[in-house]
């Protein structure tokens, strides 16, 4: 189930007048938790020029947030695509139609983040591929799925260079292939799954818990060799080149698009004209036509 | 799926076949693997889907993440085994029972710590008789389903303590440069092994893993203290060492010592050992080099129990030199060598083995029961190793470390006072 948690209706008077005057009217600031008290306990609003900036206190379970704004206190909210997310804050211009504020926190299930593929064939260069049916990730592996795994973010523990996209919504990074064959196992053992890899060396198995595998299994390229993947274990997996592809597409419900979900490369990637050097908590640009962001 | 982190995907990096393909899952060899899509420092070309690019297995990147996937149809996997016994610290013989609720599914198991394959593993017929430390791992079979889970247990089986242990009778005997009269203790048969270590101190850090009933190595003097002193509590004797910190003697529990006291070299000389305690220690120097030559029994041989080092030790001809692919290559299990005068194993070889004494110049006058030098900044560590040569591994042969060192080819041995 992807659980919904509406939490906390914040009343936000904006104009320039009222802003004046919101010391005084503190007490309006209704802090109303509709559903589960564990997620977001406060918010608060700054100003900041023309823009209206929101924070509000993280919660232990949300994947993502949204935040849905309107004119009126009790109807009329949508959500709110104007603004920027960072981890727990986001901003927006100052809008005279947007008065009443509240956030959503998001907390996908482990299941739900998984999306079955149909499988289908497709053409790709040269290639004409089919591909058997598939589960894959709507999104990119976070620090806070890594944090699951292995109990700490490893991304929080860099000193240098100095790093700011820290937090449970962000993807991993810095991680190499080897990093992310042992992750797929951590994960499929925290869930009691088959785990898919395993190591083979010197004509020895050393099975698939990576606890037992060499202290040293990652410590030549030549040894990506000795990770030997079993392709009917339900644990999981990177996918395969053709699978990212097909998935990326929209597998058989493929518009054709440049990029994944879009022609206009802004509506769904992160790159280097519009990240300002970041990666981005996962999900905040439009999906592709299978919701894979 | 364009954009932010640039994906790291199974597939072997190559060109891409063509003609007609099901479920292609890359080449067959190569160096490096494919990612697809660019990341935050990429531009707008490398985030169209027709971009893919190589990375090395261990290249990391600003931008370079990944994604997971699972199969659509996999196969089931047979349940996990279940112990009748939890892993801890018995001081009899047990019986353990291994279940699986798959029916019609096979249990294979090893003592050892390896995995247990359906060649490798011993299959599980009858309950099994644990009269020692071992590292239980099994696994259920099933045809047509994936192997189960594996279960793993750590039984920590001393039936009294000093199991495995042999008596050295006092004596007196000439180190080359003085007489030295030791009292008699016990010293302990084979090198600390992984599982014992394991058992007693919650970590193997070890670096050859697989087999480990394989003596421990990477383990520093520090770690050594700790395990003497938390294997001497868990057997009910009096634990040797204390630490002492500006004066004040914290005590015996190495849980209540100072956060980082075995991080740090300067921290060796705040250990006392209590040389009355009936607890567990690591030898001294002249102990382990008593023991080595076969205590009053010795032959005087320059290995530890003869002439020909390749009978008694694991040493750099028979070990190292035989290169990573040899199942002999590294440390080895305890008692595959010819043992001494006294039926001790592995003395010249295997692992250099930490002993108590701070490193010094021998004393030119006669002695009794010598624990080391007053002062210093290293630890003796003696025996040769699986790296050394044969003229590296002479029995009068000295070494030294700083006690925080950590090498593949430095373990311990223990033992005890007899009294």
């Amino acid at each position: 189930m992807n659980t919904q948690y509406r939490t906390i209706i914040v009343i936000a008077l904006i104009s320039l007048t009222l802003l004046l005057k919101l010391g005084d009217l503190n007490g309006l600031a209704e802090h109303k938790v509709l559903r589960d008290p564990q997620i977001p306990q406060t918010i608060s609003i700054t100003y900041s020029g023309n823009s209206i900036i929101l924070n509000w206190s993280p919660s232990q379970e949300a994947t993502s947030y949204k935040v849905y704004s309107s004119e009126f206190p009790d109807s009329g909210f949508s959500e709110d695509s104007s603004g920027i997310y960072s981890d727990n804050s986001w901003s927006a211009p100052i809008s005279e139609q947007k008065k009443f504020y509240y956030v959503t926190a998001i907390s996908d299930d482990v299941n739900d983040r998984m999306v079955y593929v149909q499988g289908g064939t497709f053409q790709t260069g040269s290639a004409t591929v089919t591909l058997s049916s598939y589960y894959i990730d709507k999104y990119e592996t976070t620090q806070g799925d890594w944090t699951n795994a292995y109990g700490y973010n490893p991304v929080e523990g860099i000193s240098w260079p100095v790093i700011t996209d820290i937090g449970n919504q962000y993807p991993m990074f810095y991680i190499t292939w080897y990093d992310a064959v042992k992750f797929c196992n951590r994960k499929s053992l925290s869930e009691n799954l088959s785990p898919v890899y395993s190591y083979f060396r010197y004509g020895i198995d050393y099975g698939s818990d990576p606890d037992f595998w060499p202290r040293d299994w990652d410590a030549s390229h030549s040894y990506q060799q000795n990770v030997i993947c079993n392709w009917t274990a339900a644990g999981y997996r990177l996918p395969t080149e053709m699978e990212w592809l097909f998935a990326a597409k929209g597998g058989t419900h493929s518009l054709g698009y440049t990029y994944s979900g879009s022609n206009t490369v802004d509506e769904v990637a992160w790159y280097n004209m519009n990240a300002g050097g970041n990666t981005h908590p996962v999900g905040q640009l439009g999906s592709n036509e299978l919701g894979l962001f | 799926m364009s954009g932010n982190v640039s994906e790291i995907v199974w597939d072997i990096w190559g060109t891409l076949p063509g003609g007609t393909l099901t479920d292609p899952a890359g080449p067959q060899s190569g160096q490096n693997r494919a990612r697809r899509n660019g990341g935050i420092q990429n531009g707008q070309s490398m985030q169209n889907l027709i971009w893919r690019g190589s990375i090395t297995p261990s290249t990391i990147g600003r931008d370079l993440g990944m994604r997971v996937a699972q199969t659509g149809n996999p196969l089931p996997s047979a349940a996990t085994p279940i112990f009748s016994l939890p892993s801890g610290f018995y001081t009899s013989e047990q019986t353990i029972q291994i279940s699986c609720s798959t029916p019609g599914a096979q249990i294979y198991y090893t003592l050892d710590g390896s995995y247990p394959t359906t060649q490798t593993g011993i299959y599980y017929q009858n309950p099994l008789a644990v009269h020692e430390p071992v590292m239980l791992r099994a696994v259920a079979y099933q045809d047509n389903m994936n192997p189960s889970l594996e279960a793993h247990g750590v039984y920590n089986v001393i039936r009294y303590p000093g199991q495995n242990f042999v008596l050295v009778e006092g004596g007196t005997f000439n180190n080359g440069s003085s007489n030295v009269t030791l009292s008699s203790f016990w010293i302990d048969r084979y090198e600390l092994t992984q599982i014992s270590f394991l058992a007693v101190t919650g970590r193997n850090p070890s670096h050859f893993i697989g087999n480990s009933t394989r003596a421990a190595e990477r383990i520093s003097w520090f770690d050594v203290i700790e395990y003497c002193n938390k294997r001497s509590i868990l057997e009910g004797l009096n634990p040797c060492y204390s630490y002492s910190a500006n004066g004040v003697n914290l005590g015996t529990d190495v849980e209540s010592w100072p956060q980082g006291w075995s991080a740090s070299n300067v921290n060796h000389q705040n250990i006392i050992c209590n040389w009355n305690a009936n607890g567990y220690r690591m030898p001294t120097e002249m102990e382990w080099l008593f023991a080595a030559k076969g205590g009053n029994l010795s032959h005087g041989y320059p290995y530890s129990g003869g002439n020909d080092i390749n009978s008694v030790a694991w040493y750099y001809n028979n070990s190292q030199s035989l290169g990573l692919s040899s199942p002999d290559y590294g440390p080895h299990p305890g008692g595959h060598k010819t043992g001494n005068e006294l039926n001790i194993f592995d003395m010249t070889g295997n692992l250099i083995e930490w002993c108590w004494d701070i490193y010094g110049a021998y004393s030119s006058t006669d002695q009794t029961n010598p624990t080391g030098a007053g002062t210093g900044t290293y630890r003796v560590c003696r025996g040769g190793s699986w790296v050394c040569m044969d003229y590296q591994s002479y029995l009068h042969m000295r070494g030294y470390n700083p006690p925080t060192v950590l090498d593949f080819f430095v373990g311990a041995r223990i033992a005890r006072n007899a009294q």
